[in-house]
């Protein structure tokens, strides 16, 4: 399992992205295990900065002549190579042989150096997972109380010979014992937390939960002797190191005790959370009609099944979950331009809003300026008489914009002569307004219908009631 | 009415089953169909014949949830999981994802009877169950001394929890997005796949994307999905309750609700 950690001396070489080959990784892999299983407690894990942080420190320490940038670059590198970032499922698989019925078979063997896990806020956290405490404290499949035990009658032997050294080493291995045993004993309760109606109150949890805190009450009250002991040596040493070592001693000895009591509170209270549960789930009133317990009679029992054996069942289900729907035809021109297509960079919008990117393209102007002028110089022939939008119409097609602009004078035109008619124009300089009206005349025309509108310009009234128009139209 | 009359309005009922956004208390026209079946035994029998047509069953026909069609894995409108989720390393989690968002906004079996019942499911909570039955399983396993190796030929044969637990839930990316093949990133993939079929509603991003149930897709996991999936286990010869629950009892045929109810494939768990 130390394998991993191994690889990354082996690979360090083969990068093209600069001379790594100084740095020692196995240390800086240790480095990153042994952080994550420091900073994770009972509920939350390291968060990658912090890691990434604590590495490039150790990095700094082997080659302090590179600078910052580089050290900050090796460590994430390590830490990527931890986590196995790039493969489907982060982590990693070991080939072994057994010998099943005198045929040898290689099985794969999977595990996780360091787990993502979210965090209380979502966000990505690590926890180091049993086998990478197991390639730090270089144990595999060991009882775990037994051990915790024999790191404090260890730690205790060499505080009482004085050899500080060691036990300052002793000591920081019986802390990361009891990070162990704290990580062993939350799995076994949150098992236990969700399935209640599996769990045997007298013959499991009872049984576990004394067992933890008698444990706890040892381990508390040997650290608790070792610190004493400890003191005394502070007290008596004439050596100059000793009391320095004595105080780090201390202080890691204190976490310990920390990290026990907060696993005891945690022990008491599951008492409570187990009858809170039991209230929640276990009484409440049978059904009237059984039906399907999806969790226990489909989601477990299938979760026992091989992939092979499952996925025709659960893709069942899916497809028994969701509406039917109208089957998509091929058709062969879109198949072939799929075929041809780039792949999608990300097949996923989890989380992100891409803001698209419009080009800079410049509107249009539907009408160029001169049509405007154009439009303006006729309406201008409007008197007090009045002019027919027929009339305009035939003078503005008679207009040579040129190009594009003869088309769609007309529009313009009857655009503007439509907007007077709903809100006649007053002219500061002239004090005259300009206004369509209609009467039964209908339009004669190719392109419009409709009424032939009569455009007049009238002097102001006596009254000016008109400001409420007199702008509302110019385009 | 005429013969030609029924037939239409059959079809537009059907092209309405279609649209499973589309609910009756939304449109009077899908009401009014919905209603007729009901009053008019001649009416849902003629519709029932029209689904066979097209190789699809009437779960229910429902005040609230309108037309519910069911369809085979073998008709082309079966929406299989490979259609929407394209990387085949993530469709068995994909496909389990489907399966725990029912088991969780259906926990409780009565969930599923009750017609006022809405399930509440969030994308961690969905993963968190999951992973909490993936942990009860590697304590037996390991209790039992399992090996928890598979051949190297035969990666398939990986137990469908193991496969789970391997994926991270989530992932560090370095855009800060979800990795998109983290648990929690197909479990809101499935998500969305289901409200954009009706069959969940989003009621909040909290959680990493909070949905409520719809009462078509209670009647479809009740009447459809769960009912098959139990008598293809059992076909499989997985006994359930084994810890000492009530063992499963084969549904009584349904005596009230709609009346195409017998119609569903639900009391058939050997089918």
């Amino acid at each position: 399992m130390a394998a991993p950690v191994l690889d990354l001396e082996r690979r360090k070489a083969l990068l093209t992205s600069g001379d790594w080959a100084p740095y020692q990784m196995e240390e800086l892999a240790l480095a990153a295990i042994d952080t994550v299983t420091l900073r994770m407690d009972f509920d939350d894990g390291a968060q990658h900065e912090d890691v990434v942080a604590a590495v490039a420190r150790v990095a700094e320490l082997q080659m302090p002549q590179r600078d910052r940038d580089e050290h900050v670059d090796v460590a994430r590198w390590v830490l990527d190579n931890l986590v196995n970032v790039g493969t489907v499922d982060r982590g990693f698989n070991h080939v072994y042989g057994v010998v099943v019925d005198d045929a040898y078979t290689s099985h794969i063997y999977s595990f996780k150096l360091l787990r993502e896990v979210a965090g209380p806020d979502g966000k990505p956290r690590l926890r180091a997972s049993n086998e990478a405490i197991a390639v730090l404290v270089g144990a595999v499949d060991i009882d775990i109380a037994s051990e915790q035990v024999a790191a404090d009658a260890k730690l205790e032997a060499l505080v009482g010979r004085g050899r500080l050294v060691d036990a300052h080493r002793a000591a920081e291995m019986a802390l990361r014992r009891t990070v162990q045993y704290a990580e062993h004993i939350r799995t076994q309760l949150e098992g236990m937390r969700r399935d209640i109606r599996s769990v045997d109150w007298i013959g499991d949890v009872q049984h576990v939960q004394t067992e933890a805190l008698d444990h706890i009450e040892e381990r508390i009250k040997a650290e608790s002797t070792i610190k004493d002991n400890l003191v005394q040596i502070m007290e008596n040493s004439t050596e100059d190191a000793a009391p320095g070592q004595a105080a780090e001693l201390i202080e890691i000895l204190d976490e310990c005790l920390q990290r026990h009591a907060a696993l005891q509170t945690n022990l008491q209270e599951i008492g409570d959370r187990f009858r809170a549960e039991q209230e929640r789930q276990t009484f409440v009133p049978p059904p009237r009609r059984s039906y399907v317990d999806i969790g226990r009679q489909l989601l477990e029992p299938v979760l026992c099944l091989s992939t092979e054996q499952a996925y025709p069942l659960i893709d069942e289900f899916a497809t028994a979950a969701v509406p039917p729907h109208r089957p998509t035809v091929i058709y062969l021109p879109d198949l072939v331009a799929n075929l041809m297509a780039l792949p999608a960079e990300h097949d996923s919008d989890d989380n992100l809003i891409i803001d698209p990117i419009f080009g800079d393209r410049g509107d249009d102007d539907t009408f160029s300026d001169q049509q405007y002028a154009a439009v303006e110089s006729l309406l201008r022939r409007a008197d007090a008489d009045g002019i027919r939008l027929s009339t305009l119409l035939t003078l503005a097609r008679g207009t040579d914009m040129g190009g594009t602009g003869r088309g769609r004078i007309d529009h313009l035109l009857a655009l503007h002569v439509l907007g007077l008619f709903g809100a006649p124009r007053h002219s500061p300089e002239t004090d005259t307004i300009l206004a369509a009206s209609a009467d039964a005349r209908t339009l004669d025309d190719e392109t419009f219908a409709g009424n032939d509108l009569l455009l007049t310009r009238y002097s102001v009234p006596i009254f000016p009631s008109n400001d409420d128009a007199t702008e509302a139209d110019r385009a | 009415m005429s013969d030609i009359d029924d037939t239409a309005a059959v079809s537009r009922l059907l092209s309405f089953g279609f649209r499973p956004g589309l609910t009756p208390p939304r449109n009077a026209e899908y009401a009014t169909l919905v209603q007729r079946c009901h009053t008019e035994p001649a009416f849902a029998q003629r519709l029932h014949a029209a689904a066979r047509g097209f190789d699809l069953t009437v779960v229910a026909v429902n005040a609230r949830a309108g037309l519910v069609l069911g369809a085979t894995a073998e008709t082309h409108f079966a929406a299989s999981v490979a259609e929407h989720i394209t990387k085949p390393a993530d469709r068995p989690i994909a496909a389990l994802a489907h399966l725990a968002i029912a088991a969780l906004a259906f926990y409780r079996p009565e969930d599923l009877d009750d017609e006022v019942h809405v399930g509440r499911v969030t994308v961690r909570h969905v993963d968190e169950m999951v992973e909490h039955a993936t942990t009860e399983l590697e304590r037996r396993a390991i209790e039992a001394g399992d090996d928890d190796g598979v051949p190297a030929d035969q990666p398939d044969l990986i137990q469908l929890w193991r496969y789970y637990q391997r994926r991270n839930p989530v992932g560090l990316t370095d855009d800060d997005r979800a990795h998109s093949k983290s648990r929690r990133a197909i479990i809101k993939r499935v998500a969305e796949y289901l409200t954009n079929n009706g069959m969940l509603r989003r009621a909040s991003t909290e959680n990493g994307g909070t949905y409520t149930t719809t009462a078509r897709y209670q009647i479809q996991v009740r009447e459809l999905a769960g009912q098959k999936m139990l008598g293809e286990l059992a076909a499989l010869g997985v006994t359930v309750a084994a810890d000492g629950k009530p063992t499963f009892t084969t549904p009584e045929p349904q005596s009230s609700g709609t009346p195409d109810a017998a119609s569903a494939p639900s009391a058939d768990p050997g089918a």
